[in-house]
Order: C-alpha cells, then sequence, then structure tokens
C-alpha cells in the first residue's frame, strides 16, 4: 500500500528576534555577520504564555483550513515534541480533545529533535501501510527558546521556535513515502541536552559556568549544546545516511532533483554538500526568516521550496540531538 | 603531499571573501571570518583528507598552513 504526504502546514509565533536584536545585547556579535554563517536573519519565538502544544493546535487548524481536511476522519495523531506540556499525559491527548478530534483516534507523543519528522514519517507510514489506519496526523512543535539562557548567544542565534502539521494518507497525496534509513548512538547524548529536571537530575539547581575568559559556557539547567563534537557527528553521519538511503532506494545521486536537510546552520550545510560533492542548486537552504525549528525545518523547508517545483526525488536527512538520525526518499505523485 | 592543495582545502573552510586572503604562512585566524566553527571545519577536513587526527590543543598552537603542513608531515612520517 502507498503512503502520501497529503499536506503540510506550518505555525510561527509572532515575536520575532532578529540578528540586530541579538547585536543589541552581543555588541561583538554583528547582524550581518551572523547572517553569512549561519544563513538566519530572523526567528519567531513563542511569547511567556504560549507553548508548544498551542502551537501545535495553531499548525493543525491551518492544515484542516489549507486542505479541506474534515477533523471526523482523522484517525490517529502523532505529535514530536522536546517541550512536552507535563512530564503525563502525553500532550498529544490535550491535544486531540482540544482540536475536537473523535475520541476513537489513536494519539502519542514521541521524543525526538532534529531527526523528529524522518522518524514522524516512518511510524504514519508503518501505521498506514499495515493498513491499521487510513490516515496519520503528523504534528512537531518546538519551543527551544525557553530552554536557552539569556547569556547563551551561540543557541539563541540558531534556534527559532515553530510548529508543522503533515497529513499522511493511503489514497492521494504530494509525494509517495519511500524507504527510511536509521540512525541511533547515545553516546553523544551529553553534547546537546537540558540535563536537570528531568527525574534523573530534578533536585538539582545548575550554575552559570564561564570559561578561563570569562565567557558563559553552560549552566545544566538550560540547553546545551557542544557545538564541536555536533560538528563532527553531523559531518561523519549525515553524508553515510545519505548514501545508505541512496542505497535502499535504488538510486544513485544523479536521479535525485533535491536534498532537503535538517535546517542546521548554513556552514554546516555547506560542508556537508561539499563532502558530498552534491551541487549547490541541489540544497535546499531555507532559514533565513524562521532559523533551526528542530523538527520543524524539514517540513517548513518543503512547504516553502517543494510544493511549486517539479522535484521528481527528494532525499530528506534529519539528524541531531541524541544522537538520531534518519533519511528517506520522497517521490512526486 | 601538496602544500598548495591544503592551502586550497583550507580556504574553502572560509567564507568567500576571505577565501584568497588564506596564504601558506599568514595567521589564519586573523582572518575576519575565522571562529570555532571555521576551526572545527578545518580539523574535519584534515581528518578526512590527509588522515590525520589534530587535538584541538595542538590545533591551537597552528595558525599557518605551513605550521599546519608540518605538523601532518610529522605524524605521516611516525
Amino acid at each position: 500500500m502507498n503512503t502520501y504526504i497529503s499536506g503540510i502546514s506550518y505555525y510561527l509565533p509572532s515575536d520575532t528576534l532578529s540578528n540586530e536584536d541579538i547585536n543589541k545585547d552581543f555588541p561583538e556579535w554583528e547582524a550581518e555577520k551572523i547572517s553569512n554563517k549561519t544563513g538566519i536573519k530572523n526567528r519567531h519565538i513563542a511569547s511567556k504564555n504560549e507553548f508548544a502544544s498551542d502551537m501545535a493546535i495553531n499548525a493543525a487548524n491551518k492544515l484542516f483550513d489549507e486542505y479541506k481536511i474534515k477533523k471526523e476522519g482523522i484517525e490517529f495523531i502523532i505529535y514530536c515534541t522536546q517541550s512536552p506540556d507535563y512530564f503525563l499525559p502525553s500532550t498529544a491527548c490535550i491535544i486531540q480533545q482540544r482540536l475536537g478530534l473523535p475520541t476513537s483516534i489513536g494519539a502519542f507523543d514521541f521524543n525526538l529533535g532534529c531527526s523528529g519528522y524522518v522518524y514522524g514519517l516512518s511510524l504514519a507510514k508503518g501505521l498506514i501501510s499495515s493498513g491499521m489506519v487510513g490516515n496519520v496526523l503528523l504534528l512537531m512543535a518546538n519551543t527551544y527558546s525557553k530552554y536557552i539562557h539569556p547569556l547563551d548567544k551561540s543557541n539563541k542565534t540558531i534556534f527559532g521556535d515553530a510548529a508543522s502539521a503533515t497529513y499522511i494518507t493511503s489514497t492521494e497525496g504530494f509525494w509517495n513515502l519511500g524507504e527510511f534509513v536509521w540512525g541511533t548512538d547515545g553516546s553523544g547524548a551529553g553534547n546537546l541536552i537540558v540535563k536537570n529536571n528531568g527525574i534523573r537530575y530534578r533536585n538539582e539547581e545548575g550554575v552559570d559556568i564561564y570559561d578561563e575568559e570569562n565567557k558563559f559556557v553552560k549552566n545544566d539547567d538550560y540547553l546545551y549544546m557542544n557545538g564541536g563534537e555536533i560538528f563532527n557527528f553531523t559531518s561523519k553521519a549525515v553524508p553515510k545516511l545519505i548514501s545508505n538511503v541512496l542505497l535502499k532506494n535504488n538510486l544513485t545521486p544523479d536521479k535525485i532533483d533535491i536534498y532537503v536537510l535538517h535546517q542546521a546552520n548554513k556552514y554546516m550545510l555547506e560542508f556537508i554538500r561539499r563532502k558530498m560533492k552534491v551541487e549547490k542548486e541541489k540544497f535546499i537552504y531555507n532559514l533565513e526568516k524562521t532559523g533551526n525549528t528542530v523538527s520543524n525545518t524539514i517540513p517548513i523547508a518543503i512547504k516553502d521550496t517543494c510544493f511549486d517545483a517539479k522535484y521528481e526525488k527528494i532525499i530528506l536527512a534529519g539528524f541531531g540531538v541524541g544522537y538520531s538520525w534518519g533519511g528517506c526518499l520522497l517521490t512526486k505523485v | 603531499m601538496d602544500i598548495n592543495k591544503l592551502r586550497e582545502d583550507i580556504a574553502l573552510q572560509f567564507m568567500d571573501e576571505d577565501q584568497a586572503g588564506v596564504k601558506i604562512e599568514n595567521d589564519f585566524r586573523s582572518l575576519e571570518t575565522y571562529d570555532s566553527l571555521t576551526g572545527m571545519a578545518i580539523l574535519t577536513i584534515i581528518q578526512d583528507e590527509y588522515g590525520v587526527e589534530i587535538p584541538v590543543d595542538e590545533y591551537r598552537k597552528l595558525s599557518s598552513v605551513r605550521a599546519l603542513f608540518d605538523y601532518i608531515q610529522s605524524k605521516k612520517n611516525e
């Protein structure tokens, strides 16, 4: 049974953080320099009282409107977030009620970051191709901004908040989901982490740590990213992931029209592209207005760049926190 | 091993406007767009293309293409 992407919508919070705003707090970082290196000019940031679930609901409602999807026909919600409302219950249950979806549906959360979209697609494909359901509402939402320390200029520069909704069905759509490849290496867990306030370190209190030049390094209550290690992991894992996706789909690189990778930052994407020896025109760069929105970068990039294009074969690749990575092929219907 | 090829490999890790500024003898860290990401890219490319892993502490002491070249040569001869 075929499985299709039948619609994608996304939602961005209205508050924004521009390079000029960052420059005001950190004069040593010029706006133009930030945008040249990262490819990012602006990010959207959830307001104090706006949470990932609220954003996911907005994205889902946009999807229903845009594609004339009847709520009563939805059969399953899969919600990917690293900003859950509560330890329990699963936020997907709350979303079912708030969206007014039938109580006969299945719903659950899963916790992944930048690889989340590809994993979500694969879960949806599993449910649909096995004949268990006819469609899945795949939601992604994150508010990393709420995890970022006020002095952490690197993470502030990179990450933005967003939510997306993807409708996956067995009947008709824009792209058919091909074969998937996954990867996991928990040895990198400490390199991208919010350590405190989970069960293991629930009672710890983070302290600000500075280096010998008095620059802020980390506080375990907040998001920590070891940029060097992440770069190292990515530069090794991603080219291999993509060649494995090609192999699994019995394709050679010349058959691929476009590569939609997780939009980590422009410099890293360029490094990967050069390493893979892929032409610039075949790589999507879609960071300027939204930054790195974690599991949302791929659906946002598809929505912004692929719907009106004539790409027949698209490779998706997500990678990051975990470490976790995944890739797949989309074929135009 | 060709020092000009190494210079080109290092220069490619810089933003366009600084690539021509990477010479064999000058301090590439003094270029405008050099930052820690550039450093990671240089270390990764040396590992991939030349098979030599330079520890970060050692790398900090090497500031020109010539110095990197000499370091790689010495490791290859070990």
